[in-house]
């Protein structure tokens, strides 16, 4: 079977003093082998929840994954597994980077321990040899002189070669999927796409499944097959990565594109800009999420929920403008152009 | 590294000679004669060779000098309210008893405080952890001399399980080593405890989730290594609080430590002795300032890079 | 041995009691030097136990002394003496049974201790006095009549039960109950002076309006403060400076400043006579009303009142020279009504007790005056649970 991951109804909460926090809402969706992924959306739309959700790293509580949602890895619930089976998960099957290299290696442990560690844990190495492989991957990671570096200490090293050792050590395992959280957000515009481009080659050359999170459209246009756009909890739109860029219909896809800076230079003015702010989730949410910041919002909008309008067999939209009594919209005219 | 320790070394060296100076002008500043009861029923010329003996005849900067020349022989001189008993005498006997209880109290106390913070600090809001912060508030709250009477009325007057006071075998050290590592005990507990949930939520920690490693593992590599750090830094204060509490401990318990020696010879203004007592305490502070500024930079791999290259 | 006197000594045996002529052994006092006494090690004894071991601040073990001369009525084999400073420490010891005997003062365990029917209270006379000393350099203290009127100002009936828990008597005399002329008690010869006093003239106020007229001063007591001088910080000196600064003011209408100062600061002030008003204790030496009276003679280093009486020098001088007890008894009886009566130089204000309990099963201790401490010579126990 093609399909190593399948995410269904996923609803995650968490319990605060102010009350529950709703910040994924049902979210669905799937990832085969060998495949990039793309979750895109503004910051606090829940991107991060679900990346972590996949691994079961949300602390509970104050988290809590809510009923009916589903997590299978290659056929397997992966909420229903053991403490047991999710380690052995964590690391083997599933890497993750996070977004702060600075803040996610720790600092008191040289850095080919920290490599090291999940190797002994999952491939039954001794130290010495999980080293040797430590040593390799820093290589593969392009590493300077990894024998010697295996030695020295995270603040030793700059804020993207950190990213590099986040990478090696998600990668160790040779896991099937990698998530990688906003992993260029925190780095040089230069580094990041050193960063990137090494990514996507590791991906092909291990076939590795990629989760790529991100706030940035720019980002994930020469990587990502696919795209799902994430507002407010929900996903919006799913689509190719064509299917997004040329195609895109939802309104928030459109403020999205509209700020991709490198995209639609000349255009820059013109721009669709988005003000206001995202929906406060702890508040119940009827209507359409986006309708306080949407400029096509309609009376329906603000009382019913838009229903999901499949657009093509990988394509969809969560929008009433796709309803057929709705008022024929033009797209904005940057959507027009070849990219 | 070496140099490091050399360049402390000097400043340890300077700061006791400062230590020194101070203690010698002031203790001579404060009125009052240490041989004025012992030579008081003495003939003139008695009492005046007495005063010399000492050096008392002299004038103040004279004596200061002449103090450092000994002590650079490494003569600390003699009691002067026990003729006979030199310095160096009563710190050889008295110390290792001193030293004996500081050692437990604060091996215990760190020790013992640094696993109940981190109980409380895994098992956050939860009975474990509002168990450990009561006994830590009690144990900020409770002055370690209350403490020791109640122990000692408890433990051995009612229940008559340990000795009430004096010193000989280990169960003598029971009850005032309690008595003295209870405060770090609660200090250490809530500083742990604070240091686990913030290395908790610290990023590298999802890190080492995300590899699946045991919880062992997590635990003691990632989050008690990060966690003891900042606790490192409040030993000094803690070894000082502990040198301090045992002046009364010691009185309480009748323990002959030099704590009790130090208490008497201000009393009786001998000079010697106090002098004596304060280089002794006062280099063993500097020492182990000096202990935990290395220990924290084998613990600690940032320090210990800044200091080769400051160095 | 022999000892040749330059004179003749009414009261030569009874000084033989005196620590500075215990015997020593010669040769090795010169080869220890300022080591002897200081160990155990360099300690020799000639009494019924020596010393054989010493904890310095923890304690003494001495055992018995095969070589004393009545060995074989010691039965005792080992005396530990506990070196304990804090007195609810002792107390905890004394009642657990890791004491047998221990002096007792603190009033609340004095009330536990005498409800005890396995233990014995035990409160003998020591030869001491505690009392208050004027400066008579200071303008004031330089009339009798003031002197008097702060002699007699304190209730010493009451001073006794509330600063002392009534562990001591009332002294209205120098010479303590106990002290012997020859054979005789001196106290049940001697009337105390400052009963008299104390008769004739019942307002001690009005002796202090007096003196101060007399000395062309303001006759308003309330205008006077005085500085007391207390040889201690400790809560329990103030406690007894706070009672004295009370009846004083109660009794005369004066203001009383007390300085609390360390003791090596008070000796020192009082000897430069750098003090107004101050108070402490004597305790005597050796068997003697001397012990007492020599120190109050022109010239001697412990008197620093500033007071100087020619009369009172040639009776103590006819005391230490005559072999006629009736005499000297006669001597000493009015030197101290000079000394309290017609110049009141001090006030003495309590004759001091010892005070301890023991267990029942310990038997035969003695506390001799003058020694050091309990004697165990014929000690033993019996009946030790
Ligand atoms: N531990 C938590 N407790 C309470 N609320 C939380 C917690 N973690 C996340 N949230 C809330 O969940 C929502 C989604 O957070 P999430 O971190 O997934 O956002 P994100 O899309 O990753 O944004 P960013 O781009 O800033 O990383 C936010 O509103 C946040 O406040
Ligand atoms: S449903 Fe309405 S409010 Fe929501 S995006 Fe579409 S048009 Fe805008
Ligand atoms: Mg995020």
């Amino acid at each position: 079977m093609n399909r190593i991951l399948e995410v269904k109804n996923l609803a995650v909460s968490f319990h605060t003093y102010a009350g529950e926090v709703k910040a994924v809402r049902g979210v669905n969706f799937y990832l085969d082998r060998g495949e990039a992924l793309a979750l895109v959306g503004e910051s606090g739309c829940g991107k991060t929840v679900t990346a972590k959700s996949l691994m079961r790293l949300n602390p509970i509580p104050p988290a809590e994954i809510k009923e009916g949602s589903s997590i299978k890895y290659n056929g397997k619930e992966v909420l229903d597994m053991s403490k047991e089976e999710i380690r052995a998960f964590r690391g083997a099957e599933v890497g993750m980077i996070f977004q702060d290299p600075m803040t996610s290696l720790n600092p008191t442990m040289k850095i080919g321990d920290q490599i090291a560690e999940s190797l002994i844990t999952h491939m039954n190495l001794n130290k010495k040899d999980a080293l040797d492989k430590a040593v390799q991957m820093l290589e593969r990671v392009d590493i300077p002189k990894p024998e010697e570096r295996i030695n020295s200490y995270p603040h030793e090293f700059s804020g993207g070669m950190r990213q590099r050792v986040m990478i090696a050590i998600a990668l160790a395992c040779n896991p099937r999927i990698l998530i990688a959280d906003e992993p260029t957000t925190a780095l040089d515009v230069t580094i990041q796409a050193q960063v990137l481009e090494l990514l996507k080659e590791l991906q092909s050359e291990m076939n590795t499944s990629i989760i790529l999170v991100t706030h940035d459209l720019g980002v994930v246009a020469n990587f990502a097959d696919r795209i799902h756009v994430m507002y407010a909890g929900k996903i919006v739109e799913k689509g190719t990565t064509r299917e997004i860029f040329y195609e895109g219909e939802h309104p928030y896809t459109w403020a999205l594109l509209s700020s991709v800076p490198d995209l639609y230079e000349e255009n820059r003015k013109k721009l669709y800009s988005l003000a206001g702010t995202p929906p406060d989730l702890l508040l119940p949410l009827d209507g359409c999420p986006f309708a306080s910041r949407c400029r096509y919002c309609m009376q329906i909008c603000k009382e019913k929920m838009p229903p999901k309008t499949e657009l093509s067999e990988s394509h969809s939209v969560s929008c009433w403008l796709k309803h057929p009594s709705a008022p024929k919209v033009e797209k904005p005219h940057i959507l027009r152009r070849d990219v | 590294m070496l140099k490091y320790i050399l360049k402390r070394v000097l400043y340890m060296v300077l700061t006791l000679w400062i230590v020194i100076t101070i203690t010698f002008f002031l203790i001579h500043a404060i009125p009052g004669n240490p041989l004025a009861s012992l030579a008081r029923n003495l003939p003139p010329q008695v009492r005046a060779n007495y005063y010399a003996k000492y050096g008392l005849d002299k004038s103040v900067p004279q004596q200061y000098v002449m103090f450092l020349k000994n002590l650079f022989h490494g003569d600390l001189g003699e009691s002067l309210k026990f003729p006979g008993r030199s310095v160096t005498d009563i710190i050889s006997e008295h110390a290792p008893i001193s030293a004996r209880l500081g050692i437990q109290a604060i091996l215990i106390g760190v020790i013992v405080g640094i696993v109940l913070g981190i109980i409380a600090g895994f098992k956050r809001n939860r009975w474990p952890d509002h168990l450990v912060m009561f006994v830590a508030i009690l144990g900020v709250c409770l002055p370690s001399f209350v403490l020791a009477a109640l122990l000692q009325y408890i433990l051995s007057v009612k229940i008559e399980l340990f000795p009430t006071a004096g010193w000989g075998t280990g169960k003598y050290t029971v009850l005032p080593t309690i008595a003295l590592c209870f405060g770090s005990i609660a200090t250490y507990a809530r500083y742990m405890r604070s240091s686990v949930l913030d290395v908790i939520n610290q990023d590298y920690i999802l890190t080492a989730k995300a590899k699946g490693i045991s919880n062992f593992s997590l635990i003691w590599k990632h989050v008690i290594r990060n966690a003891i750090i900042p606790a490192i830094t409040i030993l000094p204060p803690q070894i000082a609080g502990i040198f301090g509490g045992s002046f009364v401990i010691e009185s309480i318990f009748a323990i002959p430590g030099l704590g009790s020696n130090l208490v008497d010879a201000v009393n009786n203004r001998d000079y010697t002795v106090i002098m004596g007592l304060t280089i002794f305490y006062c280099a063993l502070y500097i020492i182990s300032l000096l202990v935990v500024d290395i220990l924290y930079g084998v613990v600690d791999p940032r320090v210990r890079v800044s200091e080769d290259t400051t160095e | 041995m022999e000892i040749t006197l330059e004179g003749p000594c009414a009261y030569f045996e009874k000084l033989l009691a005196f620590k500075t002529m215990y015997p020593q052994r010669k040769d090795l006092v010169e080869e220890w030097g300022d080591k002897a006494g200081s160990e155990a090690e360099y300690t020799i004894s000639c009494g019924p136990f020596k010393l054989e071991k010493w904890t310095h601040k923890s304690e003494l073990v001495l055992v018995k002394n095969e070589n004393y001369w009545d060995a074989d009525k010691v039965k005792l084999d080992k005396v530990t003496y506990k070196i304990v400073e804090d007195p609810n420490t002792a107390s905890n010891m004394l009642s657990n049974g890791q004491l047998d005997i221990c002096a007792v003062s603190k009033p609340e365990w004095l009330e536990k201790f005498k409800q005890r029917d396995d233990m014995t209270y035990v409160s003998e006379f020591e030869p001491s006095v505690a009392y208050q000393f004027f400066n008579q350099e200071v303008e004031l203290f330089s009339n009798a009549n003031i002197r008097k009127a702060f002699a007699l100002a304190v209730d010493k009936e009451e001073l006794v039960d509330v600063l002392y828990y009534g562990i001591g008597e009332p002294a209205y005399g120098w010479i303590p109950p106990v002290m012997k002329v020859g054979d005789k008690t001196y106290r049940d010869v001697v009337e105390e002076p400052l009963k008299k006093l104390q008769e004739e003239n019942p307002d001690p106020k009005e002796l202090l309006i007096k003196g101060l007229e007399e000395l062309g001063m303001d006759p308003d007591p309330s205008k006077i403060t005085i500085n007391m001088l207390e040889g201690g910080t400790d809560p329990e000196t103030r406690r007894f400076a706070e009672y004295y600064q009370q009846a004083y003011e109660t009794a005369l209408g004066v203001n009383i400043k007390a300085e609390y100062v360390d003791w090596p600061v008070f000796l020192d002030r009082v000897q430069n006579m750098d003090y107004e008003l101050a108070g402490m204790g004597w305790m005597g030496d050796y068997d003697d009303p001397m012990t007492f009276m020599d120190m109050w003679m022109t010239g001697s280093e412990m008197s620093n009142t500033g007071w100087s009486n020619k009369e009172y020098d040639e009776l103590i001088k006819k005391a230490q020279e005559s072999l006629d007890e009736e005499e000297r008894l006669e001597c000493f009886k009015r030197a101290e009504e000079i000394l309290l009566y017609e110049d009141a130089v001090i006030a003495p204000v309590i004759y001091r007790k010892s005070s301890r309990f023991q267990y029942n099963y310990v038997k035969d201790t003695m506390k001799p005056l003058f020694g050091s401490g309990i004697e165990f010579k014929y000690a033993y126990t019996q009946d030790r649970k």
